[in-house]
């Protein structure tokens, strides 16, 4: 069976010597993930009554009642 | 291709899903930028997978789950099968995955005495037709609602209509039961988090929470290529997924799976495993395919390629069909298996516009035709061929004269303005296609005398 060092090692390896196709990175990570989930659920709470009559017109659509 | 429930069946559902991709993509304005973004962020976790790995390893074992290593598919299989007899398993349920396939995992299982269970609707119609996948994300895509019914009339013993929700009805009656009984769950996993050790799952039916939740003990398996950096890099990727699979903004289950169940939790299973599968992918990190390692298996290459939308997975002979699948069976299997599958392609480039993280799949089928020839890799006849067609195409007099000796030599064969049927050696290729007639007069000739031409 193959160990985790081998496995790993193996990886590390062509890394080491593969240069990157192009400059890139991976998404920004919010600083303050904390206030940035508080100004999201703000946003939600004040689209909510517009996001529940757009659910409502959508499924009256397909034969929901609402 | 003489199949007409296959072409059917294939019609009606690529067109469907090009139809559902155009739609979903043309109402959401950030996606363009957003696939730029998904193909930045693949090759930034390229750059630094060791680090990126060693990250999720940590994280799986801190909240408790175990990580296996399988350099190659038998590996990974005996890993599997370990663990369900250590824990006792008789029976096992399964959530779509590619990777299990890959694996030929089913097998392996069925060979151990343990009984697998398909749990998603196409895989489960295909486990009970005994056939493989024949589309990525839809593996029943080959066949029709009636076929469904024959084979559910036949193989459940009980009549079936032609109606997709009476026999999606079916077979959840079918199913609750195993997902009730199963020791052991096996998922793939679409990606997983490295910061946060989380396997990712996207599926449309339910069964990939049934599957991770309700058994004693479940196992993922993954390529080392589906690791992501972060929740915010998932995002991402979640964005567009399913609008390039099936058209959907979202799909209807995203599961986020971390570890077993802990103290106080109602649901999970006792144990949680990781497979880590390398299978050919740890070589292309610096070999000519390490674009295909970005690919997210969504299938949207499948349904606008020209070649696959007229003979289906199954024609390809291997787990992973239609253009990227060509570049994954080299990755995985070694490029003479694919010194035919190389040339099913017309290389229009309709797969690289529609895959949504902008992998050049035509470039990389071109590369490996000429791996093909480099290495002497196709049959003498075809080498030969090629290396005279090279050489004419350099000398404009040798193509000439060629051309002159092909109108002379095809007199016997041209009829009704196509070559149907060529002699000896040549008659293979003329088997199943025909051959358009050399013209009485080639592009130069006409250039050359007809002043209307170059008016």
């Amino acid at each position: 069976m193959t160990t985790k060092a081998e496995f790993l090692g193996r990886i590390r390896e062509q890394v080491r010597r593969t240069p990157g196709r192009f400059s890139a990175s991976s998404a920004r990570r919010p600083e303050h993930p904390a206030a940035e989930a508080e100004t999201i659920r703000r946003e939600l709470a004040e689209r909510w009554p517009e996001t529940l009559g757009s659910f409502r017109r959508e499924f009256e659509s397909v034969g929901g009642v609402f | 291709m003489k199949d007409t429930f296959l072409q059917e069946a294939l019609t009606i559902a690529t067109t469907k899903f090009i139809g559902l991709r155009r739609e979903a993509f043309a109402g959401f304005p950030e996606g363009e930028a957003l696939r730029d973004q998904a193909r930045a962020i693949k090759e930034a976790t390229l750059q630094e997978l060791d680090r990126h790995l060693e990250t999720l390893i940590a994280n799986v074992e801190r909240l408790g789950g175990h990580v296996h290593y399988a350099a190659t598919p038998a590996e990974a299989r005996s890993i599997i099968v370990d663990i369900a007899r250590r824990t006792g398993t008789r029976m096992a349920v399964k959530s779509k995955s590619m990777a299990t396939e890959e694996i030929h995992l089913n097998e392996a299982l069925e060979a151990a005495g343990i009984t697998p269970v398909e749990t998603d609707l196409g895989e489960y119609i295909i486990q009970l037709a005994h056939e493989r996948p024949s589309h990525i994300i839809a593996p029943a895509i080959h066949k029709t609602k009636g076929q469904v019914a024959e084979l559910f009339t036949r193989e459940l013993k009980r009549p079936a209509e032609p109606d997709p929700e009476a026999l999606t009805r079916i077979a959840r009656g079918e199913l609750r039961e195993k997902f009730l009984q199963a020791d052991l769950g096996i998922t793939g996993a679409n990606f997983a988090v490295a910061d946060t050790g989380t396997i990712v799952l996207v599926t449309n039916e339910g069964n990939g929470r049934m599957v991770t939740s309700l058994p004693r003990v479940h196992v993922a398996v993954m390529g080392v290529e589906k690791v992501v950096p972060s929740l915010t890099d998932l995002m991402v990727f979640l964005a567009i997924l399913a609008k390039s699979a099936t058209g959907q903004k979202l799909s209807v289950y995203t599961s986020l799976v971390q570890g077993p169940r802990r103290a106080g939790e109602l649901e999970g299973p006792e144990e949680f495993h990781l497979v880590l599968l390398d299978g050919g992918r740890i070589a292309q990190i610096g070999g000519p395919l390490r674009e295909a390692l970005s690919c997210l298996r969504c299938g949207a290459c499948l349904n606008v390629c020209p070649v696959y939308r007229q003979i289906g997975g199954h024609a390809y002979g291997y787990t992973y069909p239609g253009p990227i699948g060509i570049l994954l069976t080299a990755m995985m299997e070694g490029t003479p298996a694919v010194k035919d599958l190389a040339h099913a392609s017309s290389l229009c480039g309709a797969c690289a516009d529609a895959c949504p993280v902008r992998i050049d799949i035509p470039r990389m089928l071109i590369d490996l035709r000429r791996e093909v020839g480099d290495r002497k890799i196709a049959p003498w006849s075809e080498r030969v061929a090629f290396t005279l067609l090279s050489r004419l195409l350099r000398h404009p007099r040798l193509y000439r004269l060629a051309a002159r000796a092909g109108r002379l030599l095809q007199r016997p064969f041209a009829g009704s303005g196509r070559v149907s049927r060529l002699p000896r050696f040549f008659g293979e290729w003329t088997r199943t296609r025909d051959l358009p007639p050399v013209a009485s007069r080639t592009f130069q000739e006409r250039w050359a005398s007809d002043k209307d031409l170059r008016a």
